[in-house]
């Protein structure tokens, strides 16, 4: 038995990981579909699908208002929620067990978890890099953040090789918890399916040991094993990052 | 480099998953048993509040997971992958999990301390839930960011020795 990553298409000298990029624009389209979908025609008394769209855009709102303010916070909505959809659909799209088969001559890849493939983390951390270090920049101007490394001044050539490597560890911290979560889900679940199977293969041995509906019932462990770790740890684990990356930019732009 | 005997990797790669996922577990399962009594402590005294609390234990409880679930990826990792055979390789499997074990024990606990005293901060003013379960979910993912470096120290360690 093996893991093994999914296959890279090799375009232009560059590989690039056919399964992740259509898996992240399938949770793009459904995201954008959905919300379409849900403010075309926005109504005071919401319908179904409205009414789902606003308690998360609400839970947020409430959230980033409390932490930033009303102004600041409304600013900073968008970008936090956008980046908590997109990570929770990615960890959620890949419990739908569909293999892989062509429409067309088009190849549709296995549904993996884009987020279990640590190019993903990459670009979303790049991204919390811009959104954290590029607001701190606007609001403190370049030398008020070139300062603030410095921070205390007494213990300056102290504090400088410290703070950076405290703001390193902030972007490392948020997107491998993610990855190692997510990956660590996807592994685990290979392992019950490997071990589901070699169950039924030795079906003979296990049915004189333990009968038929039993048996039966431990088949269901990777179905739990994927139910848990898709909807439960992959729902927190999008809302951490998410509050992370709040928290990271309220820190950063707190003034003096 | 003179050839070494595949067997002292494999026990290499044996102990250390067998450390890493032990010590994990021992840090995971005391921090979130330490939470669940404290939201059982919590329900006793606001049984009105009893669904707040669950919720925030259960939160509580994924992300205090979080160490245990890393100690058993690096446990899967020293057991399935087959290393080659060399003196480094040795240690660094050893080593590989009693990162990954030490620091899921130390943060499991951590984490679990956050989360217990969270719940019983709700039970004694449900008020201020929602502030003290976002509070709590800062302060569990900050403290467990060294559980995070250890896990990719061990990654190097498996993957680039």
């Amino acid at each position: 038995m093996e893991i093994k990553p999914p296959l890279p298409v090799r375009v232009w000298g560059l590989d690039f990981n056919y399964a992740t990029i259509f898996m992240s624009l399938v949770v793009s389209f459904i995201l954008i579909i959905i919300f379409y979908l849900a403010t075309r025609r926005l109504k005071m008394v919401p319908g179904r699908l409205q009414a789902l769209v606003e308690i998360i855009v609400e839970f947020f709102d409430n959230i980033l208002t409390q932490t930033f303010g009303k102004e600041r916070g409304r600013r900073y909505l968008p970008v936090i929620g956008t980046l908590f959809l997109f990570i929770w659909l990615s960890n959620i799209i890949g419990i739908l067990p569909i293999p892989h088969f062509r429409i067309l001559g088009l190849p549709i890849p296995k549904f993996i978890s884009p987020t279990s493939d640590y190019n993903t983390e990459l670009a979303l951390v790049i991204l919390v890099l811009f959104l954290v270090h590029g607001s701190e920049m606007r609001i403190k101007r370049l030398w008020g953040y070139l300062k603030g490394y410095a921070q205390p001044y007494f213990l300056a050539p102290l504090m400088i090789p410290i703070n950076l490597f405290g703001r390193l560890g902030q972007l490392i911290s948020i997107h491998f918890r993610l990855f190692g979560n997510i990956f660590g889900g996807a592994v685990i679940l290979i392992i019950a399916l490997w071990g589901a199977r070699s169950l039924a293969i030795t079906s003979k041995f296990w049915y004189c040991l333990l009968g038929g509906p039993i048996q039966a019932f431990l088949l269901v462990i990777p179905i739990l094993i994927n139910g848990f770790f898709g909807l439960f740890i992959g729902t927190v684990q999008a809302f951490v990052f998410a509050i992370l990356a709040m928290s990271y930019t309220a820190v950063a732009i707190v003034e003096e | 480099m003179e050839a070494l005997d595949p067997f002292y990797v494999k026990m290499a790669a044996y102990s250390g998953a067998a450390l890493c996922m032990g010590l994990g577990a021992v840090g995971a399962a005391l921090g979130e048993g330490y939470t669940a009594g404290h939201a059982a402590m919590g329900m006793n005294r606001q049984p009105a509040e009893s669904g707040n609390i669950l919720r925030n234990m259960l939160i509580g409880q994924a992300i205090a997971e979080t160490s245990g679930i890393f100690a058993l990826l690096v446990a899967i990792f020293l057991v399935l992958i087959s290393f080659t055979a060399a003196l480094p390789k040795v240690f660094g499997l050893l080593a590989a999990g009693l990162s990954t074990g030490f620091a899921g024990l130390g943060t499991g606990v951590g984490a679990g301390i956050v989360s217990a005293d969270a719940a019983s901060g709700i039970a004694r003013q449900p008020e201020a839930s929602s502030r003290v379960t976002l509070t709590m979910v800062i302060g569990q993912a900050v403290s467990q960011s060294t559980t995070v470096y250890a896990l990719l120290v061990s990654l190097i360690l498996i993957f680039a020795i």
